[in-house]
C-alpha cells in the first residue's frame, strides 16, 4: 500500500483523517488554535480513555499543550521540528500510516498548519490491568510478579530482571487489522541466530486478521501443528522468561496477553518449575521425580487399571484382586465404561470449576468430588477403587507444572485407557511405542523436543536432566545457547 | 532453522538402536528347542560376536556403495540387490509379525484374534517410519537405556530363582566340536540383519568412528544372550530348556518382588519383550523404505507394510514363515549377501569414479475395539486359591478350593465359620472338565491366583498326574511358584474350614510364615516340572494328612 504524506495543509489532513475515521466514536479529533499573539491551526488527534482527557500539568501533553501557547507559531514549528521541549518519548511521523499506527497504539497525534509532519506524543495508553501475580505458575519461593497484559509492561518486567543492552527488544506488528504488537526478546551474544531468523519468518509467512493472544500465535508458528504437545514454553512469569533468555532463548511477548513464549522448548523443559533453581538441589531434585512419577501416573494408570483387572489379574496380591472383585459387585457397566464415565465426570467438574467465578469454584471442585463421587459409589454406579484410580489421575495431571504440556497427556490418558482396557498389557506397550515414536519425531525450532535426554553431548554441568545439579556445578549453558558463550558460572578468582 | 547435530544420529543412539532392534528376536527365537543352548550355545554366540565384530568394521567400508543401488550396481544389478534386502525385510518383518501374533494371544490377551493383533502391529510399526533416521536414533535413544535397565534387573532378579543343582545339569552335559560350530553359524545367521547397516550408517555423525558403538553393541546382545543361556538352565533345568519352545516366557514364572507389591511380574518382562519386538519391526519397515528408495523402487511407505502382513497371515494356518525362515536365512540370505556385498565391492572400486494417516487411524481404532475380546471383569471372575485332582486316566476329580469373597476382603469377619466354597468336576480328561466347568458356571475360571496344588495319592500312583501336568504346561497364567501336596482325599482337604483363610492361603501360611531359617521348604511347580523332564518322574511331595478334624503336612525330608 502506498503510504499518504502528511499534507502542510491541516485541512486536508483533517479531511483525510475524518473520512478515516468517519463512525470511530472513540477517536476524538480536536483542532485547536494555539501560539502567543498570531495563532496556527493545529489539530490533536487521539483515542478517548487511552489519552487522558484532562491535559494536566503533569501530562507530557499537558506540558506540551501549555507551552504552544506561550510561544509564537515559528517556535512551535521549531519545536516540531527539534522537539526542543524535549519531552520523553515524542516521536515524529513522516506519514498519515505511522501517524495512524501510532493513534492506534493509544498515543495522542498532533499536526500541525504548515508542517509536513506529525508528532506522536505518548499517554498512559490503553487501559490495562497492571502488573499482578502469577496466577497459573504459583510457587512457594521467588518472585510474586506476573506478566500483565501490556506488552510493554512485560518486557519492562524482563529488563527490570536482565539490565544489560545485550538484552535486545525486537518489535513487531502482527494481524493486518489487529495490529497486534509482538516483541521479540533475546540476548545478542546468546541466541543462535538461524533460530531467530527462522522465528521471523515464520511469523512473517502467515497473514492474518488479527491476534488476540500469545497462544494464536503459538499454533500459527508452531512447527507441528497437529501434535498434541505445545512447542512453545508458556510462562507468565518474568523471573522464568528471563532465566531462559540467559540459556540461549527466546522469549515473544504479544500485547493482550499475560503468557510469553519461550523457544525452543523441550519434554523436561515443560517438567521444570521455576523454583527448581531456588530450591536446594536435593528437594528439587526429589521434586522433578515426583513429577515424572506424576505424570507417568496421570497418563497410564487408568489404562494399567483396566489392564491388571481385565487381563492380567495374576500380577496383583491375591487379597488386592479379592477385593477388587468384591468392589465391583452390583456396578452395572463394564470396567472400561465406569472408568470413562467418571473421568469425563471430573472433566466436567474442572471445567465447571475454572468457568465459575472465585470461591464458587472452589466449591464446585468439593461438590463434585465428594458428592457426586460418594453418591455414585453409595448407587453402585461406579466401584470405590476406581474413584481413586480417577482422583490419583487427577492428583498426577495437576502437578505437572504446565497447564498446556499436561493437556496433551489428559487426552493421552484416553488412549492408553482403550488400548489398556481392550488389549492389555500389550496396548499399553502399543501406546508407549507409537507416543515415543511421536515424541522422538517432535521438533521445536529444530530442536530435539526430546532434549536432553537425546543428543547429549557429554559436557556436563548444564543442568538440563531430571536431576536438578547443585547450583555451583551449572557452569555451561544448555545447548540452545551459541557454543561460544557456553559457559555461565565461573569463580572470580579463576578469571 | 536446523540444529547444527540434528541431521545426524549419534554414536549412542546407534548403538541403541542395534541393541534393541535384536534383543527381544534372539532372547525369544533363539534359547529355545533347536535353538542356542548350554556350553556350546555360549561358545557359539562368542565366536559369532568376534566374527562380526570384524565384519561391521568391513561394512563401515562399504556405506558409499549402499547410498544409491541403482547408480553402483546398474538398473538391473541394483534392483535386483534391492529385492533381495527387501526379501530380508519382508519374511524377517512377517516372522516377527507371526511371532506377536503367537505370543500375545498366547500369554497376554487370551482369546483375542492374532490376525487383529498382527494387523494392529503392522499399522503402529509402520507410524513415521518415513520421517528420518533422527526419528529412529532419538526413540532408541530415549527407550534404549530404560529397556536395557529393565531387562538386566529382570535376569538379576530371576538369579535369585535358579539353582546351582539345574545349573550342574548343563555342565555335566557332552557337547561336541560341531556343536559350536553349528551354534555360531546359527548366531551368525542371526545377525545377518546386521548387513543392512550400510544404509544406516551414512545418517551416523564421525562414521569413521562408529566401529566402536557397533562392536559394542554385538558384544552387549552377545554378553545378554551369553547371561541367558547360563540362568536358563539354571532356572528352568536342562532337560525342560531343551524341550520348551520360548523358555523365556516361563523364566519369570516364579520370581519374587521384594516387598510384596506384585505378586508376578512375568506380565512385565513380557511387556519390556513386546516392546523390542515393535522396535525391531518398526526398524524393519524403516530400513525397508529406505533400501527401496536407494533401489528406485518406490517409497514403500504403503506396499512394505500391507506385504509383510499378507505374508504373515498367508502363514496363520502353520505355513508361515516361522516354517521356512531358518532356512532362507541360512541357505539363501546369509550366502547371497555375502556374496553381493563381494560383488558391490568389486564393482564399486571399477565404478568409483511422503488421506492416508486418517484411514490408518481408523483401521489401528477399529482394530483395538474389534480385537479386544479376550477381557473378563474381575467380579466376572471365579479365583480358586487351591486345586485338588485325583483320579486316574479316563476318570479325573478337579476340585476347585474357592475363597471366602467377604472373608478374604475383610468386609465381613463377623459371620465366620460358614461353609466352604468348594466346586468339584469329574471328566474323562482335563480339557473335557474345563468345558464342563464352562457349561455349568457364570464365572470366568481365573486360575492365575491358585497357591496350592493337591494331588491325589492315586493320582501320583498311576500315573494321572503326567497328563495333569501336561493340561498346566498349556496355562500360560499358571504360576510355577505353586506349591505342590498330595494328599489321600484333595477334596476332603480343600472341603475343611480353615477359620477364614482358604486352604491355598493356609498351605502356603504354613510353609513361608516362619522366621527366615525356620521356613520350611516346600515343592514348587518349577521343581516338580524339572524333574518330570529330568527323569520323566513325580518328585516326592509333602503330604497332607487329615487328622482329627483338621490337617497336618508332613513334609519330605531331603
Amino acid at each position: 500500500m502506498d503510504k499518504i504524506k502528511i499534507s502542510t495543509n491541516l485541512r486536508e489532513n483533517e479531511k483525510y483523517i475524518r473520512e478515516r475515521c468517519a463512525g470511530c466514536a472513540d477517536i476524538l479529533i480536536r483542532p485547536m488554535r494555539l501560539g502567543d499573539g498570531p495563532k496556527v491551526d493545529c489539530l490533536m488527534v487521539y483515542i478517548e480513555v487511552a489519552v487522558s482527557n484532562m491535559m494536566l500539568d503533569d501530562s507530557a501533553l499537558g506540558k506540551m499543550i501549555n507551552h504552544f501557547w506561550e510561544i509564537s507559531p515559528d517556535q512551535i514549528q521549531e519545536f516540531v521540528r527539534n522537539n526542543s521541549l524535549g519531552i520523553a518519548d515524542v516521536k515524529k511521523l513522516p506519514d498519515m500510516e505511522s501517524a495512524f499506527a501510532a493513534l492506534l497504539a493509544g498515543n495522542a497525534v498532533f499536526f500541525m498548519d504548515g508542517c509536513d509532519q506529525a508528532m506522536k506524543i505518548s499517554s498512559k495508553g490503553y487501559p490495562g490491568m497492571g502488573v499482578s501475580g502469577a496466577e497459573t505458575e504459583k510457587v512457594l519461593r521467588g518472585s510474586r510478579e506476573g506478566f500483565s497484559d501490556a506488552v510493554k509492561v512485560n518486557s519492562a518486567l524482563v529488563r527490570k530482571r536482565i539490565r544489560d543492552t545485550r538484552l535486545k527488544v525486537e518489535e513487531k506488528t502482527v494481524g493486518v487489522r489487529s495490529q497486534t504488537v509482538v516483541q521479540i526478546l533475546y540476548m545478542s551474544d546468546l541466541v543462535q541466530e538461524d533460530l531467530l531468523y527462522e522465528l521471523k519468518n515464520r511469523m512473517d509467512e502467515y497473514v492474518i486478521d488479527g491476534i488476540m493472544d500469545s497462544g494464536m500465535l503459538e499454533q500459527l508458528t508452531g512447527e507441528n501443528w497437529y501434535s498434541l504437545f505445545p512447542q512453545y514454553q508458556t510462562t507468565e512469569r518474568p523471573d522464568r522468561a528471563a532465566q531462559e533468555i540467559l540459556n540461549g532463548k527466546i522469549v515473544v511477548i504479544c500485547d493482550n496477553s499475560p503468557y510469553a513464549l519461550i523457544l525452543p522448548s523441550s519434554f523436561n523443559g515443560f517438567m521444570e518449575s521455576s523454583e527448581d533453581w531456588y530450591h536446594h538441589f536435593a528437594m528439587a531434585s526429589f521434586l522433578r521425580v515426583l513429577r515424572y512419577i506424576a505424570l507417568a501416573a496421570a497418563t497410564l494408570l487408568p489404562g494399567l487399571y483396566l489392564a491388571v483387572i481385565r487381563f492380567h489379574t495374576q500380577i496383583l496380591p491375591t487379597n488386592l484382586i479379592l477385593s477388587f472383585a468384591e468392589a465391583r459387585e452390583g456396578v452395572p457397566f463394564s470396567s472400561v465404561t465406569e472408568l470413562v464415565f467418571l473421568e469425563l465426570a471430573f472433566e466436567m467438574i474442572r471445567e465447571a470449576g475454572v468457568r465459575i467465578p472465585g470461591s464458587l469454584g472452589n466449591a464446585i471442585g468439593i461438590v463434585g468430588g465428594l458428592i457426586v463421587g460418594q453418591a455414585a459409589v453409595s448407587a453402585n454406579l461406579v466401584s470405590p477403587i476406581v474413584v481413586m484410580i480417577v482422583a490419583l489421575t487427577a492428583l498426577g495431571g495437576m502437578v505437572i507444572p504446565n497447564e498446556e504440556f499436561a493437556s496433551a497427556f489428559r487426552l493421552l490418558k484416553y488412549m492408553f485407557l482403550f488400548l489398556g482396557g481392550y488389549l492389555g498389557i500389550f496396548g499399553i506397550v502399543l501406546g508407549v511405542y507409537l507416543t515415543t515414536a511421536h515424541l522422538a519425531g517432535l521438533l521445536s525450532f529444530g530442536m530435539p523436543y526430546l532434549m536432553p535426554f537425546v543428543k547429549r553431548s557429554g559436557i556436563s554441568g548444564k543442568g538440563e536432566g531430571i536431576i536438578r545439579i547443585p547450583f555451583r556445578r551449572r557452569t555451561v549453558r544448555p545447548a540452545y545457547a551459541r557454543k561460544e558463550e557456553k559457559l555461565r558460572l565461573k569463580r572470580r578468582s579463576d578469571q | 532453522m536446523k540444529f547444527a547435530e540434528n541431521n545426524r544420529i549419534s554414536h549412542r543412539q546407534l548403538y541403541r538402536q542395534t541393541v534393541l532392534a535384536f534383543l527381544a528376536p534372539f532372547l525369544l527365537c533363539l534359547t529355545g528347542s533347536g535353538g542356542l543352548q548350554g556350553r556350546a550355545g555360549v561358545a557359539g554366540v562368542l565366536a559369532a560376536s568376534g566374527i562380526l565384530s570384524v565384519y561391521v568394521i568391513l561394512l563401515l567400508r562399504m556405506v558409499p556403495w549402499y547410498t544409491d543401488l541403482v547408480k553402483v550396481l546398474g538398473p538391473f544389478q541394483g534392483r535386483a540387490a534391492g529385492l533381495f534386502f527387501l526379501s530380508y525385510v519382508m519374511l524377517t518383518g512377517a516372522y516377527l509379525l507371526n511371532l506377536i501374533a503367537e505370543l500375545v494371544p498366547f500369554a497376554l490377551v487370551p482369546g483375542v484374534s492374532g490376525l487383529w493383533i498382527a494387523l494392529l502391529t503392522a499399522g503402529a510399526c509402520s507410524f513415521g517410519t518415513g520421517k528420518g533416521m533422527q526419528r529412529r536414533g532419538r526413540m532408541a535413544e530415549v527407550s534404549g537405556g530404560i529397556l536395557l535397565g529393565g531387562i538386566f534387573l529382570m535376569m538379576a532378579l530371576c538369579l535369585g530363582q535358579s539353582r546351582g543343582v539345574y545349573f550342574r545339569e548343563m555342565a555335566a552335559a557332552d557337547f561336541e566340536g560341531k556343536e559350536i560350530l553349528a551354534s555360531c553359524f546359527k548366531a551368525l545367521c542371526a545377525f545377518s540383519g546386521i548387513s543392512l547397516l550400510p544404509f544406516m550408517l551414512k545418517d551416523v555423525e564421525k562414521r569413521g568412528k562408529a566401529g566402536k558403538p557397533l562392536v559394542l553393541s554385538i558384544f552387549t546382545l552377545g554378553g545378554i544372550l551369553t547371561g541367558i543361556l547360563l540362568l536358563l538352565p539354571a532356572v528352568l533345568g536342562w532337560r525342560r530348556l531343551k524341550a520348551e519352545k520360548y523358555p523365556v516366557l516361563p523364566l519369570l514364572a516364579g520370581a519374587d518382588l521384594p516387598g510384596n507389591v506384585l505378586a508376578r511380574f512375568d506380565v512385565l518382562w513380557m511387556g519390556f519383550l513386546v516392546y523390542s519386538l515393535l522396535f525391531s519391526l518398526g526398524s524393519l519397515f524403516h530400513y525397508g523404505r529406505q533400501i527401496a528408495e536407494r533401489a528406485h523402487l518406490g517409497s514403500g511407505r504403503w506396499w512394505l507394510p500391507a506385504g509383510v502382513f499378507l505374508l504373515s497371515a498367508a502363514g496363520a494356518d502353520g505355513a508361515g514363515p516361522g516354517e521356512y525362515y531358518g532356512i532362507y536365512l541360512s541357505r539363501i540370505f546369509l550366502p547371497g549377501v555375502l556374496l553381493l556385498q563381494i560383488y558391490m565391492v568389486l564393482r564399486g572400486r571399477n565404478k568409483r569414479k511422503k488421506k492416508a494417516p486418517a484411514v490408518c487411524a481408523a483401521v489401528l481404532l477399529a482394530g483395538v475395539f474389534l480385537s479386544g475380546c479376550g477381557s473378563v471383569e474381575p467380579e466376572k471372575r471365579m479365583y480358586p486359591l487351591a486345586l485338588g485332582v485325583d483320579g486316574s486316566v479316563g476318570e479325573f476329580t478337579v476340585t476347585y478350593g474357592m475363597p471366602d469373597l467377604p472373608q478374604a476382603t475383610g468386609q465381613d469377619k463377623e459371620e465366620e465359620g460358614g461353609n466352604v466354597p468348594v466346586l468339584t468336576f469329574r471328566g474323562n480328561d482335563f480339557q473335557e472338565i474345563e468345558k464342563e466347568y464352562d457349561r455349568s458356571q457364570e464365572k470366568y475360571l481365573d486360575i492365575s491366583h491358585i497357591q496350592a496344588l493337591l494331588l491325589g495319592n492315586a493320582l501320583t500312583e498311576n500315573g494321572g498326574w503326567e497328563e495333569f501336568l501336561n493340561w498346566l504346561k498349556a496355562e500360560p497364567f499358571m504360576g510355577e511358584n505353586v506349591y505342590l501336596f498330595r494328599t489321600e482325599d484333595p477334596q476332603a482337604v480343600l472341603e475343611l474350614d480353615t477359620g477364614g483363610s482358604s486352604m491355598g492361603a493356609y498351605l502356603t501360611g504354613l510353609l513361608e510364615n516362619r522366621l527366615p531359617g525356620q521356613q520350611k521348604e516346600g515343592v514348587t511347580l518349577r521343581q516338580v516340572y524339572h524333574r518330570w523332564y529330568q527323569d520323566g518322574t513325580l518328585m516326592d511331595l509333602p503330604e497332607i494328612i487329615l487328622k482329627d478334624g483338621g490337617i497336618e503336612v508332613r513334609l519330605f525330608d531331603g
